[in-house]
């Protein structure tokens, strides 16, 4: 087996191309599950039962049932029920909806920490609910789980190569569109190999600096 | 002291559980607006309890509370009453300060006290950085506007705290064990901002407190509690002097005599 850095180097635009794609769908979906995550965290924490009942359910459901099927089931099964969604749009979709349940539990965590008083005295100054959690308890709940986040943002990126079942042009679907073409494997699949190595690490080291700051500023 | 005739706070045969065990058993109570009551007795004997009703924290099982003619429903009316009120509940004629002091760590002092005063009542950012100001002085903090509360001792944030309620100029004020979780050797000035605070103020005040000569001092009227019930109540002179009742004797002589 050896290594043919003349094709590894004719590849790579295309493989860079994927990427692209790879890193659109990441930050798209990651930036849904963001927000989809933080409603149904504060969904559990809501005044009305039927609310919270509902939010833990999504939760309960989305965590137990496996991505690849809810991907499956958006792209190919709503169409029957006449919801048609890009594959673009499903992959952004499935993703964030499949990461937002688990953020929400990330959210809840946080949220758990702030101390009980903290609502006691938002209440005792005449805050709404609605103000107590976005100048009081958010504030608190949130930059103490950011580095959970990015361990989820880079679980989510390495979960990619599941939206080439559902015919997005990423990365994986790059390398495998090049072995079609010239019967090599080496190269196009330890490039995509090193390529998420590399986009994961970085992101984490971004994520421990922030984190030093935080804890030491 | 300024007193007028009209309760500004009633609580009428207010009973309060968790679960099987009573907290408070029936309490009925009167203060009048300008009033300074102060409420002694053992922990656990409810003292706080009553504070976090007033202020509508917490919910009851039965009886009335109403303060100036507000009702603070109880959970014997509907769900969904008492729902909607416990939401509007937290009206602004009442403040209180906690014994954890439960400033908010995110801003910095005087960040904490303009919060509210801008965003309930709606006063601009200078108007609010005014009054802080003016309230930092009467509370005795001075230099420490831009600290945030983890880089402030104990006596610094019971002072933050006094001035983040006392910017929404809340008739009436409660204050919960405030300095129980002080260093000794920062209680006393924190008691003398709130003598001064009680002499010249025509709040209506509600002190816990387990600093007796503070509760004689500051008060026109004190409540002894045992076991979620009022047992005896008068002026400080009376009460610490010849109290009537047996409990508040033996509570008195135990705890003067520490």
């Amino acid at each position: 087996m050896i290594f043919d850095f003349h094709l590894a180097a004719s590849i790579l635009p295309l493989l860079l191309r994927g990427l692209a794609i790879t890193i659109e769908a990441t930050l798209s979906g990651f930036l849904f599950a963001l927000v989809g995550g933080l409603l149904l965290a504060l969904g559990l924490r809501a005044t009305m039962l039927p609310v919270r009942a509902a939010a833990s359910t999504i939760i309960e459901f989305l965590r137990n049932t496996p991505l690849l099927v809810q991907l499956y089931f958006i792209f190919y099964g709503l169409p029957l029920a006449g919801i048609r969604f890009s594959a673009m749009t499903t992959g952004i979709l499935g993703m964030g909806l499949y990461y937002s349940a688990y953020i929400a539990e990330v959210y809840r965590g946080g949220i758990d920490a702030v101390h009980r008083g903290q609502w006691d005295a938002a209440r005792a100054l005449g805050f709404s609910r609605w103000q107590s959690w976005l100048r009081i308890i958010l504030p608190q709940a949130i930059p103490p789980v950011i580095p959970v986040l990015g361990n989820y943002l880079i679980g989510m990126f390495k979960e990619t190569p599941l939206l080439a079942t559902i015919t997005i042009p990423e990365l994986l679907s790059a390398a495998r569109q090049i072995t079609g073409m010239t019967y090599r494997y080496t190269e196009p699949y330890a490039m995509i190999a090193l390529i998420f190595l590399v986009i994961s690490y970085s992101t984490s080291l971004v994520f421990r600096r922030l984190e030093r700051k935080r804890a030491n500023p | 002291m300024p007193q007028s005739s009209e309760p500004v706070i009633q609580l009428q045969a207010v009973s309060k559980r968790y679960g099987d065990r009573t907290i408070l058993d029936g309490i009925d109570l009167k203060i009048l607006g300008g009033e300074k009551v102060a409420i002694i007795g053992p922990s656990g004997s409810g003292k706080s309890t009553i504070l976090r009703l007033v202020m509508g924290l917490e919910p009851y099982q039965s009886g009335r509370i109403s303060i100036s003619g507000r009702l603070l429903p109880s959970e014997a009316e509907s769900r969904r009453e008492r729902r909607r009120k416990l939401q509007k509940s937290s009206g602004h004629d009442v403040g209180m300060v906690f014994q954890q002091f439960n400033l908010f760590p995110h801003m910095t002092a005087i960040q904490n006290v303009m919060e509210a005063p801008m965003h309930v009542l709606g006063l601009s950012p200078s108007d609010a950085r005014l009054r802080a100001r003016e309230l930092f002085a009467k509370v005795g903090l001075q230099g420490r506007d831009e600290a945030y509360p983890a880089q402030l001792s104990g006596g610094e944030q019971q002072r933050v705290a006094i001035a983040r309620a006392l910017a929404m100029q809340p008739e009436v004020m409660l204050f919960d064990e405030v300095t129980s979780a002080l260093d000794p050797e920062l209680v006393g000035g924190v008691l003398n901002v709130l003598k001064d605070l009680a002499r010249e103020s025509r709040m209506t005040m509600l002190i816990v407190t387990h600093e007796m000569s503070f509760a004689r001092d500051v008060s026109d009227r004190v409540l002894f509690m045992e076991k979620g019930r009022i047992v005896e109540q008068g002026p400080p002179s009376q009460m610490f002097s010849s109290p009537e009742n047996e409990r508040t004797r033996v509570f008195l002589a135990e705890i003067l005599s520490r």
